[in-house]
Formats: structure tokens, C-alpha cells, sequence
């Protein structure tokens, strides 16, 4: 008896040590996005929303270096991004939507499809999922981007190129992709 | 003597270890010419002998090779707001495109030494290259049904890196301005001003102060410098004769000019350095280079240039050493080498008739090919003439002082417009206007 159970528990620590250490991809996707959700509803709040809509000091523009505006929220999500893509972080995050103003925005893959409806037809839940990206298998998560402000929805509804002028406050915009290499 | 019989394979050997000599001393001690592989493009061909700048040590790879891109132009891309930056293409949802054109490299677009396929901007791509990316354009933008992809950046709409003049936004502001504007005024430099306004207790120099004398120069000769020199912004900031000539030099080699030059106009000789002027003097050239090859001439050009013009190009080429004339180097300068059908038809230009009637209102060669660019309230000279020249859209803000956008666009866009130097009849506004216009009227609408 005590032989099998040194045996059992020796199996057991073998087994775990030749598992890869390290936190887990949905789990280190999720604290990614909450980091990202933090900050732009915080930018979308306390910077654009108030500063444009509630105080008028100064408003948040498309073209903002032109105008010397503030960037909108998405661009600012989107400089962030790039800004990670370039640091080689390991990792990549992108702001789509089926109804993304500026059509290279609009999902491209099976999987970013696939996700983007599930998120809109599910409130309140993510989208986890594998693809192959070039030679490259990827972990992919998508959660719903919530219009949390005025600006978003008011932006949205009134721009030329919007193919959707309805979304109301509250409701699932489009969605954060975050992608790791498998 | 025995009578030594060489066989063939001797005299093999003999001649290749001359040819192996010779090319070595070319690799090793002289300008290592034998080794471009091909002509080089109109944009790197006054230094494609500072091989070592885009290729290292001869082995170096792709990422070397990207950053030498880089550190000569990373800096314009992010004035030009590029369109296409590298990190747009880093996520990797970009694959299946980047399959097609890997547009996060710039030798993707732009190879060098392939004369036979380089096109205007040193494109080596077929005409079509928006294709790979936005074949479904129809889709957004159903008026673009039918346009030839090699029209998207060739009929003056649009551009790969620069759009900062073209979005709609930009001609929406703008586009019911006239032709000609009521209030045509290219920006006034401030240089001289702002230099008065930080030194409000200096007094102009007089022809009496001047602290040199050089007896090895004729007195008339001297007289000459002196009164130039008097009439001159050196001498009205304060600048006297010791400044340049230290150590009582009179002679100088054009490197030493732009160095010392460069002493007092930072900026100026950064913008030189960026153009083809003063692209040999560039920092980012290994010093060897810049010490052996010596400045640009007019003769090493690859456009026209007048038979006659053969001076080293240096500050003093086009400004003077001593009178700093700012009209001589703003026309008289220029057409001094510049021989192509637009600057030989630039005296006969309504411009240059508003530049002979009055200096600060009408239009030189440098009015607008050295824009004059805003900086924290101050206007500066940019001194890199090809800045703005490609693609000619670039142009954009120093035509808007004066004209319309509309009329602008058309003007930039029309082969036959620049040739002439805008002496033929405009006939009609640009197409992108007739596509876009109901566009504008919504975007005015939801401002």
C-alpha cells in the first residue's frame, strides 16, 4: 500500500514537472483586457467625455493632430496596440468591429467572425478559440467592447462612413482581440 | 637560361590573380565601383559609393538593411503621418496580406539598383500594387467601381505614405475657396526678427567695424566684401568678419563651409544635409565617405542642368559669402544650374512676374521648394528642396497660401501644369472633388 502511493504521488510530481510552468493564456488574456478595458473607459470618461461633451473645453477629433484635438478612444486603444506590436511583447491586441468605421478594421479571419457575432449574441460573455495565422498557431480571445459613454455612441451613430447609426449606450460596439503564438 | 615553356593553365593563374588584385583594390583602397550591381536610383545616386550606410560589412541582413532605411527617413514618415506605418502591419491578422506584399519591410516596395523596373519615388512595384490590399474598395466606395488600381497614387488622390493633405476631411475645410485667394501671402520669415527681439540692445554693424583686414586681397576687391558684408543680415545681427574667418582663414573647402555654417544655422544645415543639395554632408554617411567623395555638383546630376554650371554645392553656392542675397538665392541661384523645361519656363510665369514686382509677395523658386515651415510660432526655412517635391502633393500647404484646392489639386496633378510652370489654360477642377463632393456636403452637415 505505501508503495503504491509513493508510486502515485512520484508519478504525480513527475508529471507535474514536465508540464510548462507559467500562467495560462486565457487567464493572462483576460488580466490583459482588464488592463485595456480600465484604461480606455477612463480615457473615454474622465478625458473625452468630460472635457468634450460635459465641460466643451476641447473636443476629441478624428484628424485630432490637424485640429489639435484629443485622439478618440479607439485611437487611442489602436496607438497602444501598435505601440506593443512594435515592442515585440509577445502578444497583440486589435479594436474590431462588424461595424467598424474604417473597413480594415472589420474582421478578417474565420475565428475574428466567429467571435465577434458570438459576443454580440451573448452580452456579457468572452469568445476563446485557436487559429492558424500564416504558419503560426494562435490562442485568440475576444471580448465585448461596450459603448460605456455619450461619445462612443453619438460618434458612431453620426459619422459618414458608420454603416450602423443606432447603437445605444450599453450595448456591444464590437470587441478587443488579444492573440498569443501557441 | 633555361627556356622556361608556360602552359596554359599559367597563364590562367596570372591573370586571375590580376583580375583578383584589381578587384580587391577597388573593394579595399579605391571607391569599390565594381560592386554596385546596377544603377542606382535618382534618390541614392550621389552616395551609392557609401555602400557600407545600406549594407554593413557586405553580409549584413534584412533588419540592418530596414534600419538603414530608417535612419535617413523615419523622421519625414512621421511628419508625413504615414499612411502605412510598419506596426499597422505587426498584428498578425495582417498574414495572409503580408503573404502577398510585405509591406513592414521598405525594400518590398523600393529595390535598389533595378533601373529597369524603378518607377517616380523609386518604386519598384507594377503600377497596381494598392491591388494586394484594397481589391474590395468597390465595396466601401461604389464610385470606384471600375478605376484602375494603378490610378489609386498616380492621378493625384492619393498617396502610399502621405496623405496628409488629400483626406476628406482636409479638402471639406477648404473646398469653396478661389482660385486665387484675396489675401495670397506666402508665410514672412522671422528669423532675423526673432534674432532682434532676443537681442534688443544690439546695434547693426557698419562697414567701419569690420574686424579683418587681409592684405593679401586687392583693396577693391576689398572694398567689394566689405560694403556686401554691411548690407547683410551678418551685419545686422551682429556677425562679424572673425566669426567665419577664424584664425584670419580665407579659404575654405565646401565640407568646411556647410560645417561651419551649420555653427550658427543648425536647422538649416540639418535640412541641407536631408536634400539632394547637401546630401553628401549628411551625418548619417560614414565620415571616410563624406571626407573622399566631396560635395554634390550640378555635373553629377541626373535631371538637366545648364552646361555651364560646374560649382561645388555648398551654403555659399547659392547664398554668397559675403552679401547673403536673399533674391539672388532665392531665383538666380536655382537657374543658375537648373536647366528642365519647368525652370526655364519659370521667367515667363505669372509667379515670377509677382516676384519682380514686389519680393514679398510673389513667388520665387524657393518660395516654394524651400518651404517656409511654422515651428512654435516661428518660420523657418526648410532647406531639403526635394521635401516636398514627391509625390508633388507635398506641395500642397505653400499652393494653399495663395490658391483654392480645388485648384490647387488640378494644377499639382496636370503634367502639361508643371511643365509650363503653370503658364497653360487650367480647364477644369480635379476628379476626386466630382467623387467625393456629396461626401463633403454630409461631413459639412454632421459638423
Amino acid at each position: 500500500m505505501r508503495i503504491r502511493a509513493f508510486i502515485l504521488a512520484a508519478t504525480a510530481a513527475l508529471t507535474a514537472c514536465g508540464e510548462q510552468q507559467g500562467i495560462a493564456p486565457q487567464r493572462m488574456a483576460d488580466a490583459i483586457f482588464a488592463v485595456i478595458e480600465a484604461d480606455r473607459a477612463a480615457y473615454t470618461n474622465n478625458v473625452v467625455n468630460r472635457l468634450q461633451n460635459e465641460e466643451g473645453v476641447i473636443k476629441a477629433d478624428e484628424h485630432w493632430k490637424d485640429t489639435k484635438a484629443l485622439p478618440l478612444p479607439a485611437q487611442m486603444l489602436r496607438m497602444g496596440s501598435e505601440r506593443v506590436a512594435e515592442q515585440g511583447a509577445g502578444f497583440n491586441y486589435a479594436l474590431l468591429s462588424q461595424w467598424a468605421i474604417n473597413s480594415q478594421n472589420k474582421p478578417r479571419t474565420d475565428l475574428e467572425r466567429q467571435g465577434l457575432e458570438f459576443i454580440v449574441e451573448n452580452p456579457g460573455n468572452n469568445f476563446y478559440g485557436t487559429e492558424k495565422l500564416g504558419d503560426t498557431e494562435y490562442f485568440t480571445a475576444i471580448y465585448p467592447d461596450v459603448a460605456v459613454s455619450p461619445a462612443c455612441v453619438s460618434c458612431h451613430n453620426e459619422h459618414v462612413d458608420s454603416p450602423r447609426k443606432d447603437f445605444e449606450l450599453g450595448q456591444t460596439m464590437g470587441g478587443v482581440v488579444i492573440r498569443f503564438p501557441l | 637560361m633555361k627556356n622556361y615553356k608556360f602552359k596554359f593553365w599559367h597563364y590562367g593563374l596570372v591573370v586571375t590573380l590580376i583580375v583578383a588584385a584589381l578587384i580587391t583594390y577597388n573593394l579595399e583602397a579605391s571607391d569599390k565601383s565594381f560592386f554596385l550591381s546596377g544603377e542606382t536610383s535618382h534618390g541614392h545616386h550621389q552616395i551609392e559609393l557609401a555602400c557600407t550606410t545600406c549594407h554593413g560589412d557586405g553580409f549584413a541582413g534584412q533588419d540592418f538593411m530596414q534600419q538603414a532605411c530608417l535612419n535617413c527617413h523615419a523622421e519625414e514618415l512621421v511628419q508625413a503621418n504615414d499612411s502605412h506605418p510598419r506596426k499597422k502591419f505587426l498584428d498578425p491578422r495582417n498574414a495572409g496580406l503580408l503573404a502577398h506584399l510585405d509591406a513592414r519591410l521598405c525594400v518590398s516596395c523600393h529595390t535598389e539598383h533595378k533601373p529597369e523596373i524603378t518607377h517616380e519615388m523609386g518604386v519598384t512595384l507594377a503600377g497596381d500594387f494598392c491591388v494586394h490590399c484594397h481589391s474590395d474598395i468597390a465595396e466601401d466606395r461604389p464610385s470606384h467601381a471600375g478605376f484602375g488600381f494603378d490610378t489609386c497614387a498616380s492621378a493625384g488622390c492619393h498617396n502610399y505614405h502621405d496623405n496628409r493633405f488629400l483626406y476628406e476631411d482636409f479638402l471639406a475645410e477648404r473646398i469653396d475657396t478661389p482660385d486665387l485667394l484675396a489675401n495670397a501671402q506666402l508665410p514672412l520669415r522671422t528669423l532675423v526678427i526673432e534674432w532682434q527681439k532676443t537681442h534688443p540692445d544690439s546695434r547693426p554693424l557698419t562697414a567701419h567695424d569690420m574686424d579683418m583686414e587681409i592684405e593679401s586681397v586687392a583693396p577693391e576687391t576689398l572694398t567689394g566684401i566689405r560694403h556686401a558684408w554691411a548690407d547683410s543680415t551678418h551685419a545686422l545681427t551682429n556677425t562679424n568678419c572673425s566669426s567665419c574667418h577664424v584664425d584670419n582663414q580665407t579659404e575654405f573647402t565646401s565640407a568646411e563651409i556647410v560645417t561651419m555654417c551649420g555653427g550658427c544655422h543648425a536647422e538649416q544645415r540639418e535640412t541641407f544635409t536631408q536634400g539632394k543639395h547637401g546630401l553628401r554632408f549628411s551625418s548619417q554617411l560614414p565620415e571616410e565617405f563624406r571626407r573622399t567623395v566631396g560635395a554634390m555638383s550640378p555635373v553629377a546630376a541626373q535631371i538637366a542642368m545648364q552646361p555651364a554650371a560646374s560649382t561645388e554645392l555648398s551654403c555659399t553656392s547659392c547664398h554668397g559669402a559675403h552679401e547673403l542675397d536673399m533674391r539672388f538665392a532665392a531665383v538666380e541661384a536655382c537657374l543658375g544650374c537648373h536647366d528642365d523645361e519647368h525652370s526655364r519656363n519659370y521667367r515667363a510665369s505669372a509667379h515670377f512676374k509677382a516676384w519682380q514686382s514686389d519680393a514679398a509677395e510673389g513667388v520665387s523658386c524657393a518660395g516654394c521648394h524651400l518651404p517656409r515651415e511654422e515651428n512654435n510660432g516661428r518660420i523657418a526655412i526648410n532647406h531639403n528642396q526635394n521635401h516636398n517635391l514627391q509625390p508633388n502633393e507635398k506641395m500642397l500647404p505653400v499652393c494653399l497660401s495663395c490658391h483654392g484646392v480645388e485648384f490647387s489639386v488640378a494644377v499639382l496633378a496636370d503634367e502639361r501644369q508643371l511643365k509650363s510652370n503653370f503658364r497653360s489654360p487650367v480647364s477644369k477642377g480635379h476628379d476626386t472633388f466630382n467623387l467625393i463632393r456629396d461626401r463633403i456636403a454630409r461631413i459639412k452637415t454632421n459638423k
